[in-house]
């Protein structure tokens, strides 16, 4: 398979799909807060991507192609999983943390609120908020991706910038928010 | 009168979505609304945030490296071919059924002169009428063969090798190449004799040749009657 793809001469192709992979992923992520649904999600966005790649006009617009093939895998994805709650799956992610001590420890608090914070948005505001300031598209992009309009996008992004502000800002540890208002 | 900004706008500058004119609007708001440009300072400081927190996502469960085999993993699957080939080898005696006769198979290949011979025969006779090499050769073969097959199966065999005809040459001192092998196996063993016939010792002695055997022979009226004699007292024949 290498063999051939070296002949096939698409190296290229492989790059950019493997750098795209780890950006899948953390968008993907920050949507489920699920290391094992996330990496499925991106799995099949890319096997899907691949199959269906002659449809894709503009190769410019690959990103957010490629980001609305993520966002219909786990639109599906609730669709398929609405009746059918894997607790064998479940268990298995509340009971085997790989974190370590040292790794936990060196994590900075504020990652860990940030992703706690995400997590409590609906689930709209989330995809909006996440497209917008992990992967800095366009709000038409992002109007494009989710297939919703931009005036959508807004309000949706301004409603879940407010609560995020609320709950990582205002109610935040007096310390934290002094070092805010210091860079300030 | 000034403008309003809303919260949209201000959100949609931060992600620079605006366009000149309305940049310019926000900035002329800014400048004596502190309260705004603190609010502004906050949605940036929640998208620097946001972006921080999903900076490193943790590693996936599964990795996608595909899975490559490098000089070490042929290297230990050849060593494992080695070993379950020379594990097989050695354990092929192990696993494959016992033979009847395998204790004289490991002491001794098995002549072919003697295939009818059984497991719990005691006394042979070896009879043999020709003066053939291959023939007298084949004789002390078997000799040899029975005496290791009863080492091997612990109890004792008595052989008796009868000579008549051409093959009385085995045992004539001036013709046989072998005086010096049969004078040992007669002095080594007991249970082995060699017998000439008496009625070919007749012959030769009317055909004026002077017949002189080897000091180990006994002579037997004739051979036929000697065979006879001993098959009536349960003896196995061979014919070599």
């Amino acid at each position: 398979m290498r063999f051939l793809t070296l002949l096939a001469g698409d190296r290229e192709i492989r790059a950019q799909l493997k750098e795209r992979r780890s950006r899948l992923y953390r968008v993907a992520y920050s949507w489920c807060h699920d290391r094992t649904l996330a990496d499925d999600l991106v799995q099949e966005a890319l096997t899907r991507g691949l199959a269906r790649l002659h449809q894709l006009r503009d190769p410019a617009q690959l990103d957010s192609w490629l980001f609305k093939i993520l966002h219909n895998c786990w639109r599906d994805c609730f669709r398929c999983k609405k009746n059918n709650q894997d607790i064998e799956e479940l268990e298995d992610y509340h009971y085997a943390h790989e974190d370590t001590p040292e790794h936990l420890h060196s994590r900075s608090q504020v990652v860990d609120r940030v992703r706690a914070a995400v997590a409590l948005l609906p689930i709209g505001q989330r995809q909006v908020l996440t497209l917008i300031d992990l992967e800095e598209f366009s709000y038409n992009e992002v109007a494009e991706i989710l297939e919703i309009p931009v005036g959508t996008v807004m309000s949706r992004l301004c409603r879940g910038r407010q609560s995020l502000k609320v709950k990582l800002i205002e109610l935040a540890p007096q310390t934290k928010a002094g070092a805010l208002r210091s860079v300030k | 009168m000034k403008p309003e900004i809303s919260q949209e706008e201000l959100n949609a500058f931060i992600d620079g979505e605006l366009d000149l004119i309305e940049r310019d609007r926000l900035f002329v708001a800014l400048e004596d609304n502190p309260d705004l440009a603190h609010q502004l300072c906050e949605l940036r400081a929640v998208k620097a945030m946001v972006s921080h927190g999903y900076e490193e996502p943790p590693p996936a469960f599964q990795q996608a490296s595909p899975r490559r085999f490098s000089a070490s993993h042929y290297l230990a699957t050849g060593m494992v071919l080695v070993l379950g080939l020379a594990v097989g080898w050695f354990g092929r005696d192990w696993s494959s059924p016992q033979r009847s006769f395998s204790p004289i198979h490991a002491a001794m290949q098995r002549p072919v002169s003697l295939s009818g011979l059984k497991t719990d025969t005691r006394k042979i006779v070896l009879h043999i009428d020709s003066d053939q090499p291959l023939k007298l050769q084949t004789l002390l073969d078997d000799v040899d063969y029975l005496l290791q097959h009863q080492k091997v199966i612990g109890q004792p065999v008595q052989i008796e090798v009868i000579a008549n005809n051409y093959g009385l040459d085995l045992l004539r001192t001036d013709v046989t190449p072998y005086a010096a092998r049969i004078e040992k196996l007669a002095r080594q063993h007991a249970n082995i004799s060699f017998v000439a016939c008496g009625q070919t010792m007749r012959r030769l002695g009317r055909e004026g040749v002077k017949v002189k055997l080897l000091p180990e022979t006994r002579v037997a009226p004739t051979a036929i009657g000697e065979i006879i004699n001993r098959l009536q007292h349960g003896w196995t024949y061979i014919k070599v």
